[in-house]
């Protein structure tokens, strides 16, 4: 049984008397510790296909399990739980300190305010955003708001990761720091699913999927892929 | 330019045994020219000469010889005879050769690996294609390999080993080196780019014109 599986799944927008079908019978699977990354192009789908694998949207046909169990049903008990979903960016309500903001997915499980706050710690730690313990979510830059999201997700401790273009918005020289963390990451057993527009995200992938016209089109894997950080990667994200 | 060992051709799709007949450039020559157009040998001498005289040399004999080693690998044959009654005579000794499908896949699969890692012989290679690649079927079948391909070296560009600058140990040689990775990204994200247009051109190809 894999981790995650996503069976002939279609999802369709519609606008008024338009339709765009934005994946298409599509599947895949994903193992534990797998670190995979779904190139396309822009409106290729990749990020609806993301959507449907966390369980954020379901498809219209076909079905997501995980775990073995269909996603659709159980969306409450696994989506923010066994699955973390990254949320890229932060609205005007998270207006919190980020370790706040990282707690509150475990506040929100019941965990005590002191256990919540010291596992948001390590989790900052973890992703190498300990320094923006103390800050608002709206002074975090680029790559600090990649970081701090990714330590959202793994708060829980999920055993597959989904995150939509980490390296979106991010500084050229910070990219590959944040590819090698993923990389670490399902290197310690936690599946991560991306996606990615460019080649550079491919970077350390165990499996890339291309996606066209929301049809997979094709994967290819490597042995033993690791990233080559553009720059050397620091114990902690950028200093400031 | 390196030539691909077999384990990469055998990731690539390609058959290990078809992988090393098109070690021969004039074999890939000749084969997508009978993919081209079904024809007898004398017939693909003169049209290999006409395509292919100014890059590579081969003599009649290296054209039959070629010819040979395609049919044994499975990748042509020759076309059955058939009587005016329209029952088949089976393949005939002096009948045409044509591509059997496992050669067409076998050619698209080396082109793909092949453009991609040989950009200098663009234009001799252009015409390959064009000898080969004559449907729409066949180009998307040819642009999946393509993109493939080039996944690929994007995933590798980082794995182990690949380090142009290995024991140099130098903060410059480390950053040189390092910028000729960004560079070959950024070769792949244009050449990912012209796959995205080259599907939508295919799909447009395929759903026929827009009214205006």
């Amino acid at each position: 049984m894999s981790l995650l599986s996503v069976e002939h799944a279609t999802k369709r927008y519609r606008r008024g008397r338009l339709e765009r079908v934005a994946i298409k019978d599509v599947s895949l699977e994903i193992e534990p510790g797998e670190l995979v990354a779904v190139w396309g192009a822009r409106r290729s789908g990749r990020s609806t296909l993301l959507r449907v694998a966390a369980g954020i949207e379901s498809p219209e046909e076909g079905v997501v399990r995980f775990e073995g169990r269909e996603l659709a049903r159980f969306r409450n008990s696994i989506l923010g739980h066994r699955l973390g979903y990254c949320q890229m960016g932060f609205n005007a309500a998270d207006g919190g300190l980020v370790v706040e903001h990282i707690a509150a997915g475990l506040l929100a499980q019941r965990a005590s305010p002191r256990d919540a706050r010291r596992r948001a710690q390590e989790m900052l730690l973890r992703v190498g955003a300990s320094q923006c313990e103390r800050m608002s979510c709206h002074e975090l830059d680029g790559a600090e708001a990649v970081r701090v999201s990714i330590a959202g997700a793994l708060v829980t401790a999920p055993a597959l990761l989904v995150i939509d273009e980490p390296t979106n918005g991010v500084e050229p020289l910070d990219r590959d720091p944040i590819l090698a963390l993923l990389r670490s990451l399902a290197n310690e057993g936690v599946a991560v699913l991306m996606s990615t527009g460019d080649a550079q995200g491919l970077s350390g992938a165990d499996r890339a999927l291309s996606l066209d016209n929301g049809e997979l089109r094709g994967e290819a894997r490597p042995s033993g892929a690791q990233v080559l950080p553009l720059r050397r990667a620091e114990s902690g994200a950028r200093r400031r | 330019m390196a030539l691909p060992d077999e384990h990469a051709l055998e990731e690539r799709g390609v058959d290990l045994e078809d992988g090393s007949v098109l070690r021969s450039q004039v074999a890939c020559a000749v084969l997508g020219l009978v993919i081209e157009k079904p024809s007898h040998g004398y017939e693909i001498g003169r049209r290999f000469e006409n395509r292919f005289g100014e890059f590579l040399s081969a003599g009649r004999s290296s054209i039959y010889a070629a010819l040979g080693t395609l049919m044994d690998a499975g990748l042509i044959e020759k076309m059955s005879g058939r009587s005016t009654t329209g029952v088949s005579r089976g393949a005939k000794a002096g009948a045409p050769y044509k591509a059997t499908a496992r050669g067409a896949r076998a050619y698209r699969a080396w082109l793909a690996e092949r453009v991609r890692s040989d950009p200098q012989r663009v234009e001799m290679l252009g015409r390959m294609t064009l000898a080969g690649v004559h449907s729409v079927e066949a180009a998307v079948d040819f642009i999946a390999r393509y993109e493939q391909e080039c996944v690929r070296e994007a995933q590798e560009l980082a794995r182990p080993g690949r380090s142009l600058a290995a024991g140099a140990g130098s903060s410059v040689s480390s950053v040189v080196e390092r910028l000729l990775v960004e560079e070959r990204r950024r070769m792949i994200d244009a050449q990912l780019a012209w796959i995205t247009f080259a599907r939508a051109e295919l799909r447009a190809l395929e759903t026929g014109p827009v009214d205006v």
